[in-house]
């Protein structure tokens, strides 16, 4: 099992971090399935030509960080998250609780929460989404094997994003365009979070 | 619900909460207030400006620790968001629980009495233009509205009374706009 | 019987002073010092400072019964430990331990007073609530 990357889009719908792992000992089937989602269809990027290789001391995860933000796999990624979820929620929009008397309710289909996609797989890989009630959207694409990682994402933002983002002053939390998370707290929450993980192999 | 709630902010308040000396967190807010006061030529219009400012740059990061201490899921209606506010927000931030009331007919505006209020101990405003202009709280206005904003529920927040002053509550009006639709990638339709 | 109590703050400039009477021997507060005196409080009261200071470093207590005197009256003093001085100037004899939890009272009053964000430290005090406290001490202890 293995986690390809890992994605984090704010509610303006820009990528504010992304994180690509390249596992050196991949095997055969791996090492196919990455490079699909790496060079499918649109993409204008190859894996080689993709950034610098991370480097960061002993034990550190090999890929890239904050390279690929603005390219079309992230736009698409997002899209397809995105419209998945715009089309979940208007099959269910029927279902719908009607408003109480005279109390504006909410409609919860409106706003984010309504009815989550939680994860998709296609042959290849696997998708596992988060969004916070704040529109913050975490995304890790693994492989299809692999058990639901919502949790693991509810957790990753928990302890690593609330931590090292939210309570820290000196990180935006409102990003500008071509603004990323690249304090490196946080970057090494991440990795150690995921690499700490079964599937993480 | 209402009960619950009640629960769920004092279990928070005594297990998930670290707590600070109340004179330290009220003398440092004192004098951030004094301070924009003088570089401000007691402008109070500008003061009461600034601190709202500070307070939706709070909100907007405490939103999110609030939501992952609480891991509540949205509120349903405006009388949620109210008690929620008001259970939970403010007694786990502030250890206080203001009383929602003065609800206006089309439920969206609703009133939060502080019947005391941390950030003004010891606080007695000078018997100047500051008695009549200056919100002294005004940073929990701007903590609410970003808060509120980041789960996108556009709203109105400002004092419309303040003991300081010599009112006879402190109160906190809280008006929705109206509700915020999620952004859209652009080249969507 | 009559009270003079000023507060001086740390660089020994008055920030409070309130001319009062006893409210013991069926007193009612209204304070009868005589005009030649009433002219000469602050010197006298600024006089005895010196005393003060000189005793500053050599007592440990903050109190002091018989700072100085003049001409029956005489002056009390209180140091806080921050440095700001308060003073007693009275006609009332064998009213010193009154006296003293009247300071120690006023020591609270003056910290509380410190921690108003709009204060600055040897301004004069004016906050008209801070005065009504003042008088309402004035009553219990004097």
């Amino acid at each position: 099992m293995t986690i390809y990357s890992f994605w984090i889009y704010d509610k303006h719908c820009n990528c504010i971090y992304s994180r690509e792992y390249t596992h050196s000992n991949k095997s055969a089937h791996a090492q196919r399935t990455a490079s699909v989602l790496i060079s499918s269809p649109g993409a204008t990027v190859t894996a080689d030509s993709s950034g610098v290789e991370m480097q960061n001391g002993m034990g550190a995860p090999q890929g890239t960080v904050n390279k690929r933000n603005d390219d079309n796999i992230s736009k698409l990624l997002f899209g397809i998250c995105f419209s998945l979820r715009k089309i979940a929620n208007s099959i269910t929009k029927g279902g719908a609780e009607t408003a109480r008397d005279g109390d504006e309710s909410f409609d919860s289909n409106i706003v984010n929460n309504g009815n989550r996609v939680r994860t998709f797989s296609t042959l290849n890989y696997k998708c596992h989404l988060y969004e916070t009630l704040t529109g913050l959207k975490m995304i890790v694409v693994t492989d299809m094997q692999c058990r639901d990682l919502g949790t693991e994402l509810a957790n990753l933002f928990n302890t690593v994003y609330v931590r090292n983002v939210v309570e820290n002053c000196a990180c935006p939390v409102e990003f500008r365009p071509g603004e990323y998370i690249d304090n490196t707290i946080f970057t090494d929450g991440v990795d150690s979070y995921w690499t700490n993980l079964v599937e993480f192999k | 619900m209402s009960k619950q709630l009640k629960q769920l902010g004092d279990d928070i308040w005594k297990n998930q909460v670290e707590k600070i000396n109340s004179e330290l967190f009220t003398l440092t807010y004192g004098s951030v207030v004094a301070q924009l006061c003088k570089d401000l030529d007691n402008n109070y219009d500008q003061v009461n400006n600034e601190l709202y400012k500070m307070g939706y740059n709070i909100g907007v990061r405490l939103i999110d620790e609030f939501l992952q201490k609480t891991q509540l899921s949205r509120c349903t209606n405006m009388h949620e968001t109210a008690e929620v506010v008001s259970k939970i927000g403010f007694k786990i931030f502030l250890n206080i629980t203001p009383t929602v009331s003065h609800w206006t007919a089309d439920n969206k505006s609703f009133g939060l009495i502080l019947v005391e209020n941390p950030l003004a101990d010891f606080v007695e405003l000078p018997n100047t233009e500051a008695r009549k202009k200056l919100w002294y709280s005004n940073v929990l206005c701007g903590v609410l509205k970003g808060c509120l904003e980041m789960v996108q529920l556009d709203c109105d927040v400002s004092f419309l009374q303040d003991s300081l002053k010599g009112d006879e509550n402190t109160e906190i009006r809280v008006k929705l706009n109206k509700i915020l639709k999620d952004e859209i990638p652009a080249g969507e339709e | 019987m009559s009270y003079y109590f000023a507060i001086l703050g740390t660089n020994d400039a008055p920030v409070y002073e309130l001319e009062i009477g006893t409210y013991r021997q069926s007193g009612n507060g209204v304070p009868h010092l005589p005009n030649e005196l009433q002219e000469l409080e602050q010197f006298i009261l600024n006089s005895s400072l010196d005393i003060l200071q000189d005793n500053q470093f050599k007592d440990t207590g903050l109190f002091s019964k018989n700072l100085d005197s003049f001409y029956g009256y005489k002056i009390l003093s209180y140091l806080t430990q921050g440095n700001g001085k308060f003073l007693i100037m009275t006609d009332l004899k064998n009213h010193d331990e009154s006296i003293r939890q009247f300071f120690i009272e006023i020591h609270e009053l003056y910290v509380r007073n410190l921690l108003n964000p709009f204060y600055e430290i040897n301004q004069p005090i004016r906050s008209a609530d801070f005065d009504t406290r003042v008088r309402a001490l004035a009553k219990r202890y004097l």
